[in-house]
Parts: structure tokens; C-alpha cells; sequence
């Protein structure tokens, strides 16, 4: 049995995080900053990271990097609240202000698969072309990602009902 | 992927499916908008066809087997049979609820225990997916085994069924135990029953049928995947030596052993030999290791035709003895194991007390030392139903009635018991069901005047069950100086109603009072208004009805 961390992101750019963990380190509170899930900060947005997008990948504030990089757990999820993540040299990659970044998505998608872990997009799950609602599940052996299925089907039983 | 998948058949378009399962299958996860399953292709190999599947697995973060998030199965569909889902990542995980499969298959998920007869009146294809997919998430978790489920056997493949004495199953070193074994039946050629040879005064018998039975005790193990029986000797030997256990060495060591007992010496080399393994196998849900997998083993060949293939004894022919004898060799030669065929035994154990409690889930036996008086329809009846749950390990029956060709409508005897006495072919029927029952006939009425051997039955019983349905013998039966608690049991003359009296145990109230009672209780209970109103009944006094 093992507890699930979670840390659920509002939108806070990578200033406001970087106090936060600057104060909880003065108390020694590290642990508190542990995660299995993370929703994350505003939308998949590479403010929430650091004050420059990058070409390919959002480089992190030391703060916010230990924040992801350490604080994270094996297998953890990253869970993006947007709409998909745009691909590079599209319209949206290029011309859009508003989050979802592509960047910063790199940036989880990294840290991600150092952790055997996964990055979920909200609007890209279970496919794009049909997002649905998703679950994480709690469970004894910790946090799994569960897809909902739309069909029902019979009891799974494996008794014929009947003894004799 | 597993090799196996991509040299299964020919690729084919799933537009080109024949299985109509198959078919709705596809149109299924065309439709469906989940994620869970998707179509990675189709292959079709002779008359079955097979989907592979990518499927979406709810794996947490520390799962107790490393599966993947997306697991690819292959689901092979055939015309008469239900589908089979194969695991075709190449270093899928060995892991409980799996089919048999040969080694160089991939694994075999088992999804649905059910016969497929039963099952595919409600196998869906969103049936057969939410299987699949719960299959692996309770993979992830470690719940794969339900509480109520048997366990895996350990080894699949056995070619015969044998019925054993508790003893061989409780046998812990010591010296081995005799049996003699038979088949019982034509109809079932590989069912045997065997019993124990001080049984058989024949020697004869003893030596055509005989078997020498040796257990080994193994350390706990967690269920796995089910692995083919060994087909003989130098494969059970190294599963064996995977667990700890030096097969080889030991057989050596008690063939030695028995070959020098000079009572029993000829008998064991005559007899064939009968391995059990006993293995406590640990509960995947609760880590304890009440169960127990018994694994046998019976070899065509005889003791001393093991040992010499052992190498630690020869065969001797003299001018002296039509059939070779056996001789201790000086040097051990090297063992041909792999020439001693064996043949894996579903092991089951004869039905007694002990396992007639278990299965009726009786901490305790209800009674030691029992009595029934009456051997009626009623008796009978109540009595049997008790035997079988494990009560009595000594039963006596009384009762001076011959059973007739009416008897048959209400009685647990049958036609072959005609004419007998009745306290005599029931404790026959009673013998037939637990052969650990000591069992003992009165063929009498209860008087004043009792023989000294039933006097004594009654002084040893903790139970005496009258069901002589006569008010004097449950009232002589009540004053008697006996210690055992009482029970009388009857109909009402119109057979609609049952009736118990039981005493207390400490017999403080005893059955007159209870019978005290059970008035009081006709003559004020408004739904006992018609107890003692008689109905139309055949009036029988042994002669036949006009």
C-alpha cells in the first residue's frame, strides 16, 4: 500500500513557483512538494517554467526544475488541462500566444520518460480526434491513468450461476 | 513482438474476416470511441483467425507485474471453440491465470474460466474487451485470483485420476505407504482407486496391483503460470531440484532402504511407485499458506525396475526363480532417469470424516459416539445427511423392522435392500458413504431388557437420535441412565409437518420436557391448528392393497 501525491497547478507563472519553493525549503518542508500526479500550472504554459519559451524545449527556472525533476515520483503523471498540444511549425505553434506550448510540453514530455511516467493532454485523450473525461485512479500500488469506457457488457463472472 | 505472432498464418485485411466474432469485433472497436482497444491488424491461419490488439492497460505506478501501458494481444478466434487471448510481448511476465501454453508459445491470458458452452450465450465483443482489460489491471494490482477461486494447479497434463487414503496424504517420512490400486470402472479406464493393501489377504493381488507410495514435503510457493506434467524421471527431476528437492539422490536412498526390509523388501520392488509432492501454496490475496497443491506422480514401471535404472540394484535370473529377483549393486551405476516414464496423477482423496467437515464447513464433528434408534424413512433421512457432513466416527443403528417394497417411497434405501433387516442395509448405505465410520447393528426393539453390547452404545454416545416416531421408546429413551444428549425426530400424522426435540446439551431440560413443550405449543399456536388432524393415508398392515 502507498500513498498518491498530488499537486494541483492554478494558473501561476514560474515567479510565483519559485517562491513557493523557495519558502518551503526554508522550512524544510521538501516532502510536502512531492508528487505522483501533477495537474499542471496554467495550461501547459512555458511561463509556468521559465521566462523564455526555447525552440524546441522550455528550460526551467532552478526552483521550478527541482520542483519537476526532483520532486517528482517513479512513475508519475503530468496532466495538461488544454486543448492539444500544437505541432511544431503549425499556425498555432507559431502565432499563438495562448498556451498550450509546445515547449513547454517537451519539457514534461522529458521529464516524463526519466520517470516511467506519462504526460496526459486533456484534450487529446484517449484520442484527438475524441477527447473524453478520464480518471486517475488510487489505487494500492498507486496512481493509474483509466480511460472510461463508453460500453457496458455483462458482470464479469467467471460463475455460471447455477451449482448442483 | 513474440515470433510466434508474425509466422502465425498470412496477414489479412479485417474487411476479410470469416469468424463472425471476429467480424463484430472489428465493427465494435470501429464504433467505439474509448481508447482502450485498438486494431493494429488480422491474420488467419487454416480455420481460425486472429486480431491483434493494442490494448490500453489501467497500470499504476508500481505494478506488481511489470505490464506495460499498452499491451499488444493477439485474440485468436476459432469455429468451435471460445477465443483465446495470447500476450504477445516477447517478455510478457509469468504470472497466475494463465493458460498452459508450450515454452516457445507466448503466454496465454485466462480470461474466462467458464465453459464456453455456458459463456458464449453472453460473450460480447465489449464482453470480451472489458475481459481482456480487467484481466490486466488486476494483473497490475495483484488481484488476479478471486478469494473464491480454487488455486492454479502448479502442473497441467494429467493422464490419470487416482483416489487416496488420508494417510498418503499425512505420510511424513517413516516408512512408505502400501496401497493396492484398481481401475473401477470400464467406462473410466484412467480413474483409480486405491486402498490400502493390509486390506487384501491375497498376496497375489497385492503383488499385480500393488503401489508403493513416498511423499516429499516443499517449501511454500506463489502461484504461477501452470507448467506441462514431467514425462519422467529426469524432468520431475530438475523441476524438483528448481525446488530444493534432490529427487534422485532420495529415491536412491529409500530403494536401498526398502530393498534391505526383510518383511516388506519383495512387496515395494514388486509394486509400482507413486510420488506425491506436497507443496503449501501462498495466497495471492491474503500471503498465507493454508492451501496445498499435491502433485502425483505413477510410474508403469515397478520399484525395482526403477531402482536398476537407478543404477543402486540389478536384476538377477537363477536356475532357482521363473522371474528375476533383485540384487543390491556394489558400485552405483550412473542413473538412466530420462528411461523412467512416468505418468502425472490428478491426485484426489478418498471422502472420510475429516473431509466430509471440511466441505461442510464444520469446525468439529456434531457428535463422536452416536445412536440412531429407528431406521425409518425419517432416520434414514436425517442420519445419512449428518454422516455426510462428518458427525460420528462411531455410529450404532437400532431397530427390529424388516424393509419392505413401501419403505422405498420415503427411505434412503433402495430395492436391493428388500427383505434385509433394516438397521443392517443401513449401516451397509451408511458404510458405502465414510469407510472411517465404526459401525455397529442391533437388529431389536428398545425394552426393558437390552442386550449388554447395546446397553454400552447407548452409555458411549454423546448423541442419541430417536426416530422410532413411538412415544414410549423417545420416553424410555429420555429416562434411560445414559449420559448422551437426545433428539427425537417425527412427522405429524399427516406427514405436513417435521418435528424436532432436542434436549440441551448439559441435558438439564431433557426430552420429557421438551415433549412438554411441544404440546403446549400445538394446543396454543393458531398455525399449528391442523398438526395432529389426520389425512387420507394407505392403510398398510404387509398385505397388498385390494
Amino acid at each position: 500500500m502507498r500513498d498518491v501525491l498530488a499537486l494541483l497547478g492554478s494558473d501561476v507563472d514560474h515567479t510565483t513557483l519559485t517562491e513557493i519553493v523557495q519558502v518551503t525549503r526554508k522550512h524544510g518542508n521538501e516532502d510536502r512538494l512531492r508528487w505522483d500526479v501533477l495537474k499542471l500550472f496554467h495550461h501547459c504554459s512555458y511561463k509556468s517554467l521559465g521566462p523564455d519559451k526555447g525552440v524546441d524545449e522550455t528550460e526551467a527556472v532552478p526552483e521550478v526544475k527541482w520542483l519537476f525533476e526532483q520532486q517528482s515520483n517513479e512513475g508519475c503523471y503530468i496532466v495538461s488541462p488544454s486543448w492539444e498540444i500544437p505541432a511544431k511549425g503549425s499556425d498555432a505553434d507559431k502565432n499563438d500566444p495562448q498556451p498550450p506550448h509546445r515547449q513547454a510540453a517537451n519539457h514534461h514530455r522529458r521529464v516524463v520518460a526519466n520517470k516511467d511516467g506519462e504526460f496526459v493532454v486533456t484534450m487529446e485523450t484517449p484520442m484527438k480526434a475524441k477527447p473524453k473525461p478520464f480518471r486517475i485512479e488510487i489505487t494500492a500500488a498507486g496512481a493509474a491513468l483509466a480511460y472510461i469506457s463508453t460500453s457496458s457488457s455483462a458482470a464479469a463472472t467467471s460463475s455460471t450461476g447455477r451449482v448442483g | 513482438m513474440h515470433p510466434w505472432a508474425t509466422g502465425w498464418g498470412e496477414e489479412i485485411a479485417a474487411a476479410h474476416l470469416r469468424d463472425g466474432f471476429a467480424a463484430r469485433v472489428v465493427e465494435f472497436l470501429a464504433r467505439s470511441d474509448d481508447g482502450i482497444a485498438t486494431l493494429v491488424g488480422a491474420r488467419r491461419h487454416r480455420a481460425a483467425e486472429m486480431l491483434v490488439l493494442d490494448i490500453r492497460v489501467v497500470r499504476p505506478q508500481s505494478p506488481v507485474y511489470p505490464i506495460n501501458r499498452v499491451e499488444t494481444v493477439g485474440v485468436i478466434f476459432f469455429e468451435k471453440d471460445g477465443p483465446r487471448v495470447m500476450a504477445l510481448r516477447e517478455d510478457f511476465p509469468d504470472t497466475p491465470h494463465q493458460n498452459w501454453m508450450p515454452e516457445t508459445l507466448p503466454s496465454c491470458l485466462c480470461i474466462d474460466d467458464r465453459p464456453w458452452a455456458e459463456a458464449r450465450a453472453t460473450f460480447t465483443p465489449a464482453e470480451l474487451l472489458s475481459r481482456i482489460s480487467m484481466w490486466f489491471r488486476r494483473a497490475c494490482l495483484g488481484e488476479l485470483h478471486d478469494a473464491a477461486q480454487p488455486l492454479d494447479p502448479l502442473f497441467v497434463g494429467a493422464l490419470l485420476d487416482i483416489i487416496l487414503p488420508r494417510a498418503a496424504f499425512d505420510a511424513t517420512g517413516g516408512p512408505p505407504i502400501e496401497l493396492v490400486g484398481f481401475c473401477v470402472s470400464e467406462a473410466r479406464p484412467d480413474h483409480i482407486l486405491a486402498l490400502p493393501a493390509n486390506r487384501f489377504k491375497d498376496a497375489k493381488v497385492v503383488r499385480d496391483a500393488g503401489i508403493t507410495l513416498v511423499a516429499f514435503d516443499l517449501s511454500a510457493q506463489a502461484m504461477a503460470r501452470m507448467r506441462w506434467m514431467p514425462r519422467n524421471l529426469e524432468a520431475l527431476d530438475r523441476e524438483m531440484a528448481a525446488r530444493g528437492l534432490p529427487l534422485i539422490e532420495e529415491l536412491k536412498k529409500r530403494i536401498i532402504s526398502w530393498f534391505g526390509d526383510p518383511s516388506a523388501g519383495r512387496r515395494y520392488l514388486d509394486s509400482k511407485l507413486c510420488l506425491l509432492f506436497r507443496i503449501p501454496i501462498i495466497h495471492p490475496l491474503t500471503g498465507g499458506t493454508g492451501a496445498q497443491s499435491t502433485i502425483g506422480f505413477l510410474t508403469p514401471s515397478t520399484v525395482g525396475e526403477v531402482g536398476e535404472a537407478l543404477g543402486v540394484l540389478y536384476k538377477t535370473h537363477s536356475d532357482h526363480t521363473k522371474d528375476g529377483s533383485f540384487m543390491r549393486a556394489l558400485v552405483c551405476g550412473s542413473a538412466a532417469t530420462a528411461t523412467i516414464g512416468l505418468d502425472g496423477v490428478s491426485v484426489h482423496q478418498a471422502f472420510d470424516g475429516p473431509l466430509a467437515r471440511e466441505l461442510a464447513s464444520a469446525a468439529t464433528s456434531l457428535a463422536e459416539n452416536g445412536v440412531l434408534v429407528g431406521a425409518g424413512a425419517i432416520g434414514s433421512l436425517v442420519t445419512e445427511t449428518l454422516v455426510r457432513e462428518g458427525a460420528f466416527d462411531r455410529l450404532a443403528v437400532i431397530d427390529h423392522d424388516t424393509f419392505l417394497p413401501h419403505n422405498i417411497a420415503r427411505h434412503t434405501l433402495g430395492a436391493p435392500s428388500v427383505g434385509h433387516p433394516k438397521a443392517a442395509a443401513l449401516k451397509d448405505r451408511f458404510a458405502s458413504i465414510r469407510d472411517d465410520l465404526a459401525l455397529s447393528v442391533h437388529d431389536l426393539r428398545i425394552g426393558d431388557d437390552m442386550p449388554q453390547e447395546t446397553f454400552e452404545a447407548l452409555q458411549a454416545a454423546n448423541l442419541v437420535i430417536d426416530a422410532s416416531a413411538s412415544v414410549p421408546t423417545a420416553r424410555r429413551l429420555s429416562d434411560g441412565p445414559w449420559l448422551g444428549r437426545r433428539a427425537s425426530i417425527f412427522f405429524n400424522p399427516a406427514g405436513t409437518d417435521g418435528v424436532l426435540l432436542l434436549e440441551s446439551a448439559d441435558r438439564d431440560v431433557d426430552l420429557r420436557n421438551v415433549e412438554a413443550a411441544y404440546h403446549r405449543l400445538v394446543q396454543t399456536s393458531p398455525t399449528l391448528q391442523e398438526h395432529f388432524a389426520t389425512a387420507a393415508m394407505l392403510p398398510y398392515t404387509g398385505h397388498a392393497a385390494a
